[in-house]
């Protein structure tokens, strides 16, 4: 990995913008979501601002993915507001129409669409969602395969892709739309340990470029490389702050 | 018994020959209408309002049970008497070509749908929910993602309901049609009508049967196992 | 208008009486006086039967037991004859349509052999060997899921094939074939409705006359026939499916099925 990545701090990435100024993207305000009588978020609060990367972390089955099955718009909660650019999402409310398609969501496993080609899988929201002409379509899926470093995958099928190659496309899918925010649920928790470098570059390199991330990973390393925020998740309750220590819970500073 | 080969002499041949066509011809606008109603049908099975479902559920568990042969007699010949007892009105004069393509496709139509239904619950509901953060439309979601999935993983059995609906044709034996529009069996019963004997005419569409239901299941089959072998690797 | 109801369905089920002149004593009255859907479930149940022991001989021939060293090449070939013969059995029942079945099997006898056989005799014979390929496909897809432990631990203990494949590996394959043999069943129940184009008097023909005697007021008899037709077929594939459901039910299936609206 570039040197600089891996030497400086995350905070000192921005050294001359006021952590203050962006606004704000996302808002979590005191989410709770039951399943089945059994709680599982009971006050999650976080705020995620443009240009910003929040590392959420966890043990498992803290209720990580469902926060972002939450933002995305696949899951209803209970109770609180959720706000998405300035769109609010009450609870018990169906989610607003006009957020499908700017929030971009990663999965553990890639789910491409196993019957189209990857350049397909890129293009079609834009041609269907976007309504793009096919040839611009095209001109911006392979621009945003080449950014991710997978252009030359463009006409096979995702079934004979490695997984990282296969994540590294569904982030170029995602981003094709350009998301306000791009939720990833654990991308490396399934990639092969040779695999998980080249999705973390990629990521890494986003988060340079300022792309305005929500990051829920087991990798406590990499999240501290990548985020400028970070939120613990715990018995259904977050604690969110700028201090990297705020994970030391998980996994002591090396 | 003396084989002798009058069923390759005119005219025997040539309405054997149009025969085929007329197979080949009910065959594929059936099966084409079929798989469309298949699939709309499919559609109307899944969604969540109550009317539109119950309804596409009715008319799959009705048309699945339903023998082919008592339907067609009852369709071409009883239907339209009943109509005239009940309303006074005479039945439109459609021709029963049109009946029995309408009540072959309603029947393949079930079958396709039923086998649809198998093949959507089959496609991994993350496919749906990712389409759905992308934006995408819900008519746009099941045309470009699920049903082009769920065809993929049913498309043996897909494959073998086409061909059983190609051997379906045969019970327009049962439909009175103009004698140039009779497909191969009944080409088969005119020249028997004619020569009176069986024989010839039977085994000889018998082997026709025999080349079009085994050359198509093999054609077909080799693009079913292409298909499912895309989507197999499960939606990585 | 709904005195006449009752008679409809009375005759369907036993048919039309056959006239004492037309009765054939060279064999079984009782069958011959049966009709409409009595007869129908005969012939559904002689085909079954007869289908059933004829599917399993189609299977034993296409596993080929004349197979596997010891055995001169005569015997050899005799078993790939064998072996082909109850592959091409299959394969060509299986690309005919079942009418077709039913006219060959009805009009070919004759002409080639000079026997004039019985009508339920080649209506239980068409309808066996349509039911054989059902039964032989079902077992063989059925044999490959055994266990390949199970028939291996029967060679280790001494047993020849023939025994492993009756007692080993049939029993097995009996029980996975249950949901295919009432799919067949009502299959052979419905199908049994092409008879009425060689003017056997099952359900279907029966209803066919007693419509062409009176088409004004017995149009209706064609719908008797129907239901007739699709109430015990719609039955019998409901308890099939709650039957496979019960035993599905254990592997936890959880599947969504609606679709995002």
């Amino acid at each position: 990995m570039p040197a600089d990545l891996t030497t400086r701090p995350a905070a000192d990435r921005h050294p001359g913008r006021a952590p203050d100024e962006p606004r704000v993207v996302l808002n979590l305000d005191q989410i709770t979501k039951r399943f089945n009588e059994r709680p599982v978020l009971s006050g999650v609060s976080l705020t995620l601002r443009q240009g910003e990367v929040l590392a959420l972390c966890g043990p498992s089955g803290s209720g990580k993915t469902t926060v972002i099955r939450i933002i995305s718009g696949l899951a209803p909660f209970d109770s609180g507001l959720c706000t998405i650019d300035g769109t609010a999402v009450n609870a018990g409310q169906p989610y607003p129409r006009r957020l499908y398609g700017s929030v971009g969501v990663i999965f553990q496993d890639a789910c491409l669409f196993p019957h189209m080609t990857v350049l397909a899988n890129v293009t079609l929201a834009l041609r269907k969602f976007k309504r793009l002409p096919a040839a611009q379509a095209r001109q911006r899926g392979i621009a945003e395969l080449e950014r991710m470093g997978v252009a030359p995958l463009a006409d096979r099928y995702p079934a004979t892709l490695s997984g990282g190659e296969r994540q590294r496309v569904a982030i170029a899918r995602a981003l094709a739309l350009d998301p306000l925010v791009l939720l990833l649920d654990e991308p490396t928790a399934n990639l092969d340990p040779g695999l998980v470098d080249e999705v973390c570059e990629r990521i890494l390199a986003l988060a340079c470029a300022g792309t305005t991330m929500l990051l829920v990973t087991h990798a406590i390393d990499f999240a501290r490389q990548a985020a400028t925020a970070f939120a613990l998740l715990r018995e259904g309750t977050c604690q969110c702050s700028r201090d990297p220590g705020t994970l030391d819970h998980l996994r002591p500073p090396r | 018994m003396h084989f002798g080969n009058y069923v390759f002499a005119e005219p025997y041949l040539g309405w054997l020959v149009r025969g085929i066509l007329m197979t080949l011809l009910i065959s594929v606008v059936s099966g084409t209408a079929a798989a469309l109603l298949g699939l709309w049908v499919t559609r109307l099975r899944l969604t969540s309002r109550r009317g539109p479902r119950l309804a596409a559920d009715t008319f799959v568990m009705i048309f699945r049970n339903l023998p082919l042969v008592p339907l067609l007699l009852f369709v071409t010949f009883a239907l339209p008497r009943l109509w005239l007892q009940v309303t006074g009105r005479a039945f439109p004069i459609w021709a029963d070509l049109y009946l029995l393509l309408a009540v072959l496709s309603a029947d393949s139509g079930a079958n396709f749908a039923e086998i649809l239904r198998a093949g959507v619950l089959g496609v991994a509901p993350q496919q749906q929910e990712v389409a759905r953060t992308m934006g995408l439309s819900a008519g746009a979601i099941r045309w470009h993602v699920v049903f082009p999935q769920a065809a993929r993983i049913v498309a043996p059995a897909l494959a073998t309901r086409w061909i059983q609906n190609m051997k379906n044709s045969t019970m327009a034996l049962v439909v009175p049609l103009p004698l140039g529009l009779l497909e191969m069996a009944g080409q088969a019963e005119r020249i028997a009508g004619e020569t009176f004997s069986w024989v010839q005419p039977l085994t000889a569409i018998a082997v026709v049967y025999l080349l079009l239901s085994l050359g198509s299941g093999w054609f077909l089959n080799r693009w079913a196992s292409r298909a499912q072998a895309r989507v197999q690797a499960g939606a990585a | 208008m709904s005195g006449w109801i009752p008679p409809i369905v009375r005759t369907l089920l036993a048919g039309y009486p056959v006239p004492p002149s037309m009765i054939d004593p060279s064999y079984p009255q009782l069958i011959q006086r049966i009709g409409g859907l009595e007869l129908t479930l005969l012939i559904t149940l002689a085909g079954l039967l007869s289908g059933f022991a004829l599917g399993v001989i189609l299977l034993a021939c296409r596993r080929n037991p004349l197979t596997g060293p010891g055995r001169d090449p005569g015997e050899q070939l005799l078993g790939q004859a064998v072996r082909g013969a109850a592959i091409a059995v299959v394969e060509g029942v299986r690309g005919l349509p079942i009418i077709l079945l039913v006219l060959l099997v009805f009009t070919l006898p004759y002409p080639i052999t000079g026997l004039q056989l019985p009508n339920f005799v080649l209506a239980a014979a068409a309808f066996g060997l349509y039911a054989a390929v059902f039964v032989e496909e079902s077992a063989r897809s059925g044999l490959r899921s055994v266990d390949p432990q199970l028939p291996a631990a029967g060679r280790v203990l001494g047993l020849t094939g023939r025994q492993i494949f009756l007692r080993i590996e049939l029993p097995l394959v009996f029980r996975t074939m249950r949901p295919d043999l009432i799919n067949t069943a009502v299959t052979l129940f419905k199908d049994s409705s092409t008879l009425a184009v060689v003017a056997v008097p099952e359900l279907t023909y029966t209803g066919r006359q007693m419509m062409l005697s009176d088409p004004a007021i017995y149009g209706a008899a064609l719908l008797a026939v129907l239901i007739l037709y699709w109430a015990p077929a719609t039955a019998f594939s409901a308890v099939a499916v709650r039957a496979e459901r019960r035993r599905t039910r254990a592997e936890g299936f959880a599947v969504r099925n609606t679709m995002i609206e």
